[in-house]
């Protein structure tokens, strides 16, 4: 046999190669086509959490280094950053209230109250100086900002935003473009070619959510649920540094001058006790990550009466977390339920209904 | 006193990338274009629309970076004329003076600035001046700009030498230099192998279109599905190798998927890069020929990035005096040449280290041949030049994937004094293991082939390898991680 590299100008060589591919593709996908039917478990068919088909929404997945929504915020790529602009009320905050702020509780609140609501949180640890560059870029005025403090007016950003500052716009649309595109031809690939986990063998099937255009939020009914309790033991004593407690001065009057009320909150999240996480986390190298990003946090109360800022907290029990930091769904539903109970009945809102209405 | 590795730059990695719709969506195009040419006249409108398609590509996301790609081809396109032209030798001299000037001088400014600043005051220090760091410059180096000043440079030194006439005009000098398929990350091309395929007349033919697309799925496969799923191992786990007291099995594994991770990355853009130049009509030159068989640290050079390695000897090692005068002289030069080859990858103290142990590796393995006492031509020799070789390798990938030395040192130090194994590790990297096989099998199958123990891959062979590696890039690619050598 000849190989069609070879000098031979039989075309026969050639339509050999043509066939051998055909039917070697087709035996190995109809194989693995049964196969993701008998181990639906360990195939990915890129099917997206159900609630948001209907809506707009930005896909996020755990395998990209990617931030989308960011871009989209930030450069004012399609409808987010207006839905921003008119929202009443803003959240923004690190990944707690990202992940925390559930999407049919806050649907739920817009429908009850009337108020339009965007949880403008960053992932990633991210911190107050993107939060301020976004509001001034887009020149955003809420009348209501739910502040979640998680050392959030510490100083620094994070490589995700700090690398969103250096793009450009024109880098932001490709990227946009690159992610929209690959995602389009995997989820349709993959209902006919599904993408293969084989359970440990090639690591766990990539998660998929959503995030609303609408309202921010994101859609977590495909995330691993109750996997970390959240520890009883929350409030601590840490001291706010100078430099925060500065930034927040300074960032206060800065919201009070545009006639914005700041309210603070913290979100509940995982514990950094690694005697309690050795119950539910076996990798121990996580079990330290985890502890190591979670220590030192939640000060909340004494961070308000410093500021003289009015703050909410909610006391649930019974909330876990998807990876020991962050509140799976149900909790975070849970939350976000009681969160906006609190707040209708804190003072500071019926201030924050008098000046929308004024406003209208 | 800690001896800490300098990594100054800051690496831009933003650009078109092979895999991407944005690629995908110009080569269509451009590929379309290419069916309906291949008459004499339009081969002209060809070529330019070939040079504007690698304008956008190269100046798509930071069009300032087109700047510096105009700057050095203008500077070489008129210093090879006047070197060609002009028929005293001090004049030659100086226009070449001029050309290396403007290539290295870009190169240094942009990649080594921070690094030797860091450097100086490193060294100032380990010998007691109460030196402080300076700031860095802030400084981004523009994608594939070692790539691309080498290739520039080579073209004046080859018309300097002899070697070539200059291109008539600047256009096609620059389609040359900046041609997409090669820009970023090689081959590094030199003018005499190019652009006289320029003048060619281009044809499809089936047997072309079936090999450079059998070129471009395994590149594909070897990039997405075995390199981006190792980097996502290696990224997550590399610190682990130099955590204290780590068992040695962790390190050596992590050695032996990282020495795969940049194999099958860089082959999966070389094959990339020729497989889309041979589908455009153009032949790129070799850069890989299964580098983890060699059985000498001198065969590994002409088996491991090809096209640097000859032009590093072709225009540096041979210059500097290579085999000529003592053999004293001829130990420097190569010590020097592949400590500058190592600082060609990124201005940090870890690949000077990495292109010492090269250079000290083909030093004593020259001493050895010199008195006899290497018998590369023997089974026994072979075999057991083949365990040296490729441990020393692994070896000097440690430096290379360390961002510092102190942690090459320490992770060198838990592969050799830290016995046993970690059962904790042992499953996560049982299942990366899987994608070292492909690395494995193409080694043995060239192995196998330079034996003459089997015939060159026939129709079916190949087809089913792509239809394999097809259904292995839709389904199990990995987290898409920018080709490594983008960074250089």
């Amino acid at each position: 046999m000849r190989s069609f590299t070879s000098n031979s100008k039989r075309p026969s060589s050639l339509s050999t190669a043509l066939w051998a591919f055909g039917m070697t593709f087709l035996v190995i996908s109809v194989s693995f086509y049964f196969f993701d039917a008998l181990n639906p478990a360990q195939c990915w068919k890129a099917d997206l959490p159900p609630i948001v088909t209907n809506d707009p929404y930005v896909i996020l997945e755990t395998y990209t280094d990617q931030a989308p929504d960011l871009y989209r915020e930030y450069y004012g790529i399609g409808p987010a950053i207006e839905k921003a602009r008119e929202a009443d009320i803003l959240i923004v905050g690190n990944s707690k209230p990202y992940f925390g702020f559930q999407n049919h509780a806050v649907q739920e609140f817009e429908k009850k109250t009337g108020h339009r609501v965007y949880n403008l949180s960053i992932p990633n640890g991210d911190k107050l100086a993107m939060t301020q560059k976004l509001i001034e870029r887009h020149h955003l005025r809420p009348a209501l900002l739910i502040v979640n403090e998680n050392h959030f007016f510490g100083p620094g950003v994070s490589p995700y935003t700090e690398e969103t500052l250096r793009m450009g716009y024109l880098q932001a649309l490709s990227r946009i473009f690159e992610i929209d595109s690959s995602w389009f031809f995997r989820s349709h690939l993959h209902h006919w070619l599904p993408r293969l986990g084989l359970g440990k063998l090639f690591g766990p099937i990539p998660i998929v959510t959503c995030r609303s255009l609408y309202n921010g939020c994101l859609c977590m009914e495909n995330f691993e649920k109750s996997l970390v309790p959240v520890a009883d033991k929350r409030f601590s004593e840490e001291e706010l540094t100078i430099e925060e407690f500065n930034n927040a001065m300074a960032f206060k009057k800065e919201m009070e001058d545009q006639g914005t009320q700041m309210v603070l909150t913290s979100v509940p999240y995982g514990t950094d006790d690694v005697d309690h996480l050795d119950k539910w986390i076996k990798d121990p190298e996580r079990r330290k990550w985890i502890a190591q990003a979670v220590s030192g946090y939640e000060r909340i109360d004494q961070m308000a009466k410093k500021l003289g800022l009015p703050c909410i907290t909610t006391r649930d029990e019974g909330l876990f977390t998807f990876d020991g930091i962050h509140l799976d769904e149900p909790s975070a539903e849970k939350f976000a339920n009681s969160f906006f109970i609190a707040l209708q009945k804190n003072p500071v809102f019926q201030k924050f209904q008098k000046q929308v209405s004024t406003e209208q | 006193m800690q001896v800490v590795a300098v990594s100054s730059e800051r690496q831009a990695t933003d650009t078109m990338s092979f895999i991407s719709f944005s690629f995908l969506f110009l080569f269509l195009f451009t590929f379309l274009v290419r069916l309906t040419v291949g008459r004499q006249k339009t081969e002209k409108a060809y070529l330019l629309l070939l040079l504007i398609i690698s304008l956008i590509f190269y100046g798509s996301y930071i069009p300032w970076y087109l700047t510096l790609l105009l700057f050095t081809t203008l500077v070489d396109y008129y210093a090879g004329q006047h070197i060609y032209e002009n028929p005293s030798s001090r004049s030659k001299k100086l226009f070449l003076v001029l050309s290396l000037t403007a290539n290295l001088g870009l190169l240094a400014f942009f990649k080594y600035t921070n690094f030797f600043m860091d450097t100086t005051i490193l060294v100032a220090r380990l010998f007691g001046a109460p030196f402080r760091p300076l700031p860095h410059l802030d400084l981004i180096l523009p994608i594939g700009i070692s790539f691309f000043t080498f290739q520039s440079m080579s073209y004046t030194i080859d018309i300097y030498r002899g070697l070539i006439k200059p291109e008539r005009t600047y256009w096609r000098f620059l389609l040359f230099v900046c041609f997409f398929t090669h820009l970023i990350s090689g081959p590094i091309v030199r003018a005499r192998e190019l652009i006289y395929q320029f003048d060619r007349k281009r044809r499809i033919h089936l047997k072309v279109l079936l090999e450079g697309l059998y070129l471009i799925i395994s590149g594909l496969f070897f990039k997405m599905v075995v390199a981006d799923n190792i980097g996502d191992y290696i990224n997550t786990y590399w610190k682990f190798g130099s955590a204290d007291n780590m068992a040695a099995v962790v390190p050596f594994l992590l050695t032996l998927l990282f020495s795969c991770q940049i194999f099958s990355d860089f082959l999966g853009y070389s094959r990339i890069a020729m497989g889309t130049a041979y589908l455009l009509g153009f032949k790129l030159p070799l850069n890989f020929n299964n580098p983890y068989i060699a059985s000498s640290f001198r065969e590994f050079w002409t088996r491991w990035h090809i096209t640097l390695s000859t032009w590093i000897r072709d225009y540096l090692y041979i210059p500097l005096g290579g085999n000529k005068g003592s053999e004293l002289k001829t130990y420097a030069t190569l010590m020097i040449t592949m400590i500058l080859a190592g600082l060609w990858h990124g201005a940090a103290l870890t690949f000077v280290f990495w292109g010492a142990i090269h250079g000290l590796a083909l030093l004593f393995e020259r001493i050895l041949r010199k008195n006899g006492l290497l018998n590369t031509r023997s089974i026994l020799g072979q075999i057991f030049g083949f365990f040296v070789v490729q441990a020393t390798i692994l070896v000097s990938w440690v430096f290379f994937r360390s961002d510092t030395l102190a942690q090459a040192f320490r992770f060198l130090n838990n592969l050799f004094f830290n016995g046993g194994w970690n059962p904790s590790y042992g499953s996560l990297f049982l299942s990366a293991l899987w994608f070292v096989l492909p690395v494995f099998f193409l080694h043995l199958r060239g192995l196998f082939i330079e034996k003459k123990w089997l015939s060159v891959p026939g129709p079916i062979e190949k087809g089913i390898l792509a239809a394999l590696m097809l259904y292995g890039i839709f389904t199990l690619y990995g987290k898409t991680n920018a080709f490594l050598y983008f960074k250089f």
